[in-house]
């Protein structure tokens, strides 16, 4: 009886098993090389080093853009030489402490530092 | 006996699915071949149904009481109550590796029921580290410690559960333990993963940022509900006794510990690349480590190895997973190296290297001390234990300078902090403790280490509130809240900061309640004829009645207890029974103690014995502040639910609408966040 039953066991595991290795199952495919939030990354870090200019933190090396106070990725302090207009286009919600607009992907307020990405704890 | 037949035969096919899972995952990953990976993963839900058909089989035969079988003959009887059956599941060493299998496959299943989404590239490997994982344990039970093994005699009587553990929080401790430990493997595999596959930035880390939590606040939990459980049952009026079998699971915790705050720093400063995946590995190892300790005996002789086969599994499974870590970081030295830069010596990055330091360094003596009986006896042949003051002498002063540092690391800054910007960012905390100190001297605290300790918690204690109140001010004036509105507001929408602080918060609340209770414990011993009273420290007792020598119907348990009632100022407060028993299957009596708890003191009376003409022996505890480490450890688990929340966690990405317009909504209220999950 218990030999039975464990015949059926296996018959039904060994089933699950090799069903998707069956010619002409079609699986999904693996991953690709390069993940979606790698190439995010690389098109926000480009959009902002052309809107910058050539600027760059002097802690992290992440592009800025005039007018930035903050690093928007390490939060450091930034040289106060260019002032003046941000040439990106104000986009969406803006720094929950001092209202000024955010870009997708920033971890500090570019105006007033604030920690937008701010967990303390993972 | 065919439910021990069906049990064996479906851990049998299960060792033979994990093994296959792990092998198909690894190679579809290779090779490219999706239709592997997803064998994989029915093999994986395959461990998963076979795993939970074992143990609902070992249940049955518990319930059934179906001594035939070695295990329900050791750990059931015929009168012990259904409800403590289930605490005999996890008595023992087979049992619990049952366990252990049982919630890992579970936690597998549900992991790779969801779609592959961040983790693409990962999710191959970390089905393969936790398949491998689910086959050593399935081998373990199939090959050496086999719950299902039979008798060669039908006996008509089982040992019966050690009294000791039947206690209802006893029924409710292994399984968090072993779900925390199940859990733990969770981000050990995807750490894993992450070295194979070289994909080291903090990807892998926010992608089990939940499991990690939930792994983490479990074992935490486990933990305090054994330390409950100590204090409850064993009778000697303390919970902590730094004792083999807590210090194994506690070790992990720390390891754990360490590992959360490296996330984070490689997380925000892309460093410690090397640190989350060593210190993820290491928690699991150790893991791994507590359970053989724990069921093994290891600890207690080293001569318990010899018996048994199971250390040497156990010992090679822990040397391949390590020499395998060991080897891909060795192989991704340049992956491993972060972008960040370690700060000036006064920066949070050093703060934070210091902190995973002193968290390591504690685990280390700690696991020092542990096995050092084991070292003595093996090289000295006399076995060195020891004490609980060796431990609190050591890990007192650590543990608050883990406190103290709690309380400064979010003063300091990123990268760097000029000496007056600390202190003009800590005037107030420095304050609020020296206020503390005063306080206490004031009302008589004499001991400069209760002093200095307390000291320490309100500075910390401190720094948390007003990082919090600092928040809502600031929600109050730009998004012209009012203080509740702003309140709710700062805390919701920031959940995993202030979950963090209130897991913080709860920390505190625990090691307050240590230093209370370890600095003025009241312990007084009495003589008392039945009728007669005695005051201890502002409490009446007086001795009312007693039972001597009492069977137990179908029982296997002769009752001794007395009856005392409790006055404070004339006035009744309780009625209290402690007991001491005598059971037929252990060696001398076993107390049951009584009870009365407040947030200020716990009085706790112990039987300490009971002549036949009703003179009683008692021992009275008076002990400050067990209460907070409860509170704590309720408030831990509401700290982890805020803090792991889902819609809560964030990466922080700021959503932007299409076309970049509308900026006309009021400020703070438009950030809209993406979960973590992409």
């Amino acid at each position: 009886m218990g030999i039975a039953i464990f015949f059926v066991l296996a018959l039904l595991a060994a089933g699950a098993i090799v069903y998707p290795l069956l010619p002409g199952r079609v699986p999904a495919p693996l991953a690709p090389a390069v993940t979606d939030g790698e190439i995010e990354a690389a098109v926000r870090k480009l959009r902002r080093a052309r809107a910058g200019g050539g600027r760059a933190c002097p802690a992290c090396g992440e592009a800025y853009q005039p007018g930035d106070r903050f690093c928007v990725r390490c939060g450091g302090a930034l040289p106060a030489d260019d002032q003046g207009k941000s040439p990106l286009p104000p986009a969406g919600p803006g720094c929950p402490s001092c209202g000024a607009a955010l870009q997708e992907g920033d971890k500090f307020c570019a105006k007033c530092g604030y920690t937008l990405h701010d967990e303390e704890v993972a | 006996m065919i439910l021990a037949e069906i049990g064996y035969g479906a851990l049998l096919l299960a060792l033979a699915a994990a093994l296959w899972a792990t092998i198909a995952s690894i190679l579809g990953a290779q090779q490219q071949r999706p239709e592997l990976v997803t064998s994989a993963r029915n093999a994986l839900f395959v461990t998963a149904g076979l795993s939970t058909l074992a143990a609902l089989a070992l249940l049955a035969l518990l319930l059934t009481k179906n001594f035939g079988v070695a295990y329900v003959h050791d750990h059931v009887s015929t009168y012990l109550r259904p409800a403590y059956v289930l605490a005999a599941f996890w008595a023992g060493m087979e049992g619990s590796q049952l366990l252990w299998l049982w919630m890992l496959a579970i936690f597998t299943a549900l992991l790779v029921l969801r779609r592959p989404t961040w983790d693409r590239q990962l999710r191959p490997y970390a089905m393969a580290v936790l398949a491998f994982t689910q086959a050593f344990f399935a081998l373990l039970l199939v090959a050496i410690s086999n719950p299902f093994e039979l008798l060669p005699m039908l006996p008509a009587e089982g040992v019966s559960l050690n009294p000791l553990l039947q206690n209802i929080w006893m029924i409710i401790h292994p399984p968090i333990i072993f779900a925390a430990y199940a859990l733990w493997t969770i981000p050990f595999a995807y750490g894993l993963a992450a070295l194979v596959t070289g994909k080291l930035d903090s990807g892998w880390l926010l992608g089990v940022r939940r499991w990690s939590l939930a792994a983490w606040s479990t074992l935490g939990i486990g933990i305090l509900i054994g330390a409950l459980w100590a204090y409850l049952e064993l009778g000697w009026g303390g919970y902590w006794a730094w004792d083999p079998v807590e210090n194994s699971s506690f070790i992990p915790w720390l390891v754990g510990t360490a590992f959360l705050h490296s996330a984070i720093i490689q997380e925000r400063r892309d460093m410690f690349r090397a640190w989350s995946v060593g210190l993820v590995t290491l928690t699991f190892l150790l893991t791994v480590f507590a359970t053989f300790v724990t069921r093994s005996g290891l600890i207690q002789s080293v001569h318990a190895f010899a018996q048994s086969a199971i250390g040497y599994y156990y010992l090679g499974f822990m040397g391949l997973i390590l020499a395998v870590a060991i080897g891909l970081m060795l192989a991704r030295t340049r992956e491993l190296r972060g972008s960040g830069q370690l700060g000036d010596l006064v920066s949070r990055e050093f703060a934070f290297l210091v902190t995973n330091l002193l968290f390591l360094g504690s685990a280390g003596a700690i696991l020092l001390g542990t096995l050092w009986p084991t070292f003595t006896e093996a090289v000295r042949h006399v076995s060195a234990t020891l004490t609980a003051e060796n431990y609190n002498r050591f890990m007192g002063p650590l543990g608050l300078l883990l406190v103290l540092l709690l309380g400064l690391c979010p003063l300091i800054e990123w990268r760097r902090t000029s000496a007056e910007r600390l202190l003009r960012n800590m005037w107030i905390q420095v304050a609020v403790g020296v206020v503390t100190a005063a306080l206490l001297l004031l009302f008589g605290v004499r001991e400069v280490w209760v002093v200095a300790a307390f000291a320490v918690v309100a500075f910390a204690a401190a720094t948390i509130e007003l990082q919090w109140a600092a928040g809502v001010v600031t929600r109050m004036r730009t998004a012209k809240e009012n203080l509740f509105v702003a309140a709710i507001r700062a805390s919701y929408r920031n959940r995993r900061r202030y979950g963090a602080q209130i897991i913080h918060v709860a920390i505190l609340l625990i090691v307050a309640g240590v230093i209370g209770s370890q600095a003025y414990q009241d312990e007084v011993q009495v003589v008392l004829a039945k009728g007669e009273q005695t005051e201890v420290g502002g409490y009446t007792l007086v001795y009312k009645s007693y039972t001597y020598g009492q069977p137990e119907e179908h029982g296997n348990k002769v009752r001794n207890a007395a009856l005392v009632e409790l006055y404070r100022n004339g006035r009744l407060l309780a009625v209290m029974e402690p007991e001491r028993n005598l059971h037929s299957n252990v060696d001398g009596t076993v107390t049951e103690v009584a009870l009365l708890t407040t947030w200020k003191e716990d009085l706790y009376l112990v039987l300490a014995g009971l002549e036949p003409d009703g003179q009683a022996a008692f021992q009275v505890l008076i002990t400050p502040m067990v209460l907070w480490l409860w509170i704590g450890g309720l408030e831990l688990i509401l700290g982890t639910l805020m803090a792991a929340w889902p819609a809560a966690s964030r990466s922080a990405t700021v959503t932007v609408p299409a076309g970049g317009e509308s900026t006309g909504q009021q400020a703070g209220t438009s950030i809209r966040h993406r979960a973590a999950r992409r």
